[in-house]
């Protein structure tokens, strides 16, 4: 009797291991699976300007520009 | 009377915006606060995805790799036949943006086991500070790092962010100068320009050109473009012919016929180029990579998925030259993945093993404690008989 119930728990431990394993397999080993991405990051929202930008966008110095002078007839 | 005002020029692209104090570039990412330009795209991607590299299309850079792809919104051309134009033509504030700094990107991109990074989708020119400084990280790192582009930016900057760059998937949206100031708003010689500095910086590079119903598919303008290729850039440029689905603002044309794609696929080889595809139609014979001097298949594909990959398997075909950028199918996190799941997997097996081998010994523990009573009592009655 012992040894019966044994191999059933046993047989349920195989089981849920090779479930447990496929489920890893396919989560890493699927081509294609969209990007995971953590959304925990900050997401502090920044003040509008002149009511363009409602969203949280980010405002990096950007490279390659130049201040000119422009005249204008008044 | 005159009078004299601080305004921001933009020299990123050859558009090279005057920009007054709030005012955003054509490009929409771009704008002048403080007479300071500002990017409002850096770490905003609305636009990631894990794709194969198939899909870029680059046929001879890592055949089968993945790609970590992102895109943010805005473009600095506005092609009336955009293929994302939901992204390329919206602002930034309109689109729904991931928060995903460069650091971040290269995190997900080793996580995800992806061999490159894609800067794709819109046009990575218009998010530029983004781009460099998630390729400078990833370069760092070991990953190739890709653009898909149309390549309409200045010289200098485009020099600088070669240094990082490994591949270029570069757009010839037409040869006609009309083409690209009516469609596309932008002129055709600064990319003609930028594919030579590509190739002085040796940067491995694949040119598409989309194909659309009845505005670029002359056969004329074909070979002229295809005998510039060959000319300037060599012979073993691969050269994708797209087809063209109806969006955006030229629902009314038809997709490019498939005869078309063909006819222009012929003209290049005749042209004397060596890779010439046709994209955007599964199962043609435009997939393939065939060996020039054997005519052999080398790389055989359906759509983007990747069959009989001689270069990979590093198995030689008669007289096989193609440049093909080799590498690793499985990346270093990949492979540490998967040995982790073997090793998961041999100490589950030895563990449920050492746990039925004690179930057996307590059973027969048990048996034997069984013998003994009988055995005593046996003795019992043996001797108080």
């Amino acid at each position: 009797m012992i040894k019966k119930t044994g191999k059933t728990v046993f047989g349920i431990y195989i089981i849920i291991l090779f479930l447990l394993i496929t489920a890893v397999a396919v989560n890493t080993f699927h081509p294609f699976q969209t990007a995971r991405i953590n959304l925990s990051y900050n997401n502090d929202l920044i003040k509008t300007i002149d009511g363009i930008m409602e969203k949280a966008l980010s405002f990096k110095e950007a490279q390659y520009f130049e201040v000119i002078e422009e005249n204008n007839l008044k | 009377m005159i009078s004299s005002s601080k305004i921001v020029q933009c020299k990123l692209c050859p558009k090279e915006c005057k920009l007054h104090q709030g005012e955003k570039g054509d490009c929409r990412v771009r704008v002048n606060i403080g007479n300071k330009l500002y990017s409002l795209v850096y770490g905003k991607p609305c636009a990631v995805h894990i794709d194969p590299i198939e899909k870029k299309p680059m046929f001879h850079f890592l055949p089968g790799a993945r790609a970590f792809s992102i895109a943010t919104a805005g473009c600095n051309l506005h092609c009336k036949f955009c293929q994302n134009w939901e992204i390329s033509q919206t602002p930034p504030e309109e689109t729904n943006n991931q928060d995903l700094l460069p650091s971040h990107v290269i995190q997900e991109t080793l996580l995800a086991g992806c061999e490159t990074i894609a800067f794709t989708y819109s046009d990575p020119m218009i998010y530029y500070e983004y781009t460099y400084d998630t390729a400078v990280i990833a370069k760092e790192k070991g990953i190739r790092n890709i653009l898909v582009t149309a390549s309409y930016i200045n010289p200098e900057p485009l020099k600088k962010l070669c240094k990082v760059i490994h591949g270029a998937n570069v757009d010839i949206k037409s040869f006609e100068e009309k083409f690209y100031q009516n469609i596309c708003g932008a002129r055709l010689k600064p990319v003609l320009d930028a594919l030579l500095i590509y190739k002085e910086e040796g940067v491995f590079v694949e040119i598409t050109n989309l194909l659309v119903t009845s505005l670029n598919d002359d056969p004329k303008i074909i070979k002229k473009m295809c005998n510039w290729i060959f000319k300037e850039m060599g012979d073993d440029i691969p050269l994708h012919f797209s087809r063209f689905w109806p969006l955006y603002q030229l629902k009314n044309l038809p997709p490019t016929p498939v005869p078309s794609l063909i006819t222009a696929r012929q003209i290049a080889i005749d042209s004397g180029l060596k890779y010439v595809y046709i994209g955007n139609v599964p199962g043609l014979d435009g997939e393939n990579t065939y060996c020039p001097n054997c005519h052999n298949s080398i790389i055989r594909r359906i759509g983007f998925d990747v069959y009989n990959n001689l270069v990979l398997n590093r198995l030689k075909a008669e007289g096989f030259y193609v440049r093909i950028i080799r590498g690793k199918k499985m990346s270093e996190i990949y492979r540490r993945d998967f040995i982790k799941m073997i090793v998961s997997a041999f100490l589950g097996l030895l563990i449920s093993k050492i746990w039925t081998k004690k179930q057996d010994e307590s059973s027969s523990f048990e048996k034997a404690a069984d013998i003994g009573n009988e055995y005593k009592e046996a003795m019992f009655y043996k001797v108080f008989r």
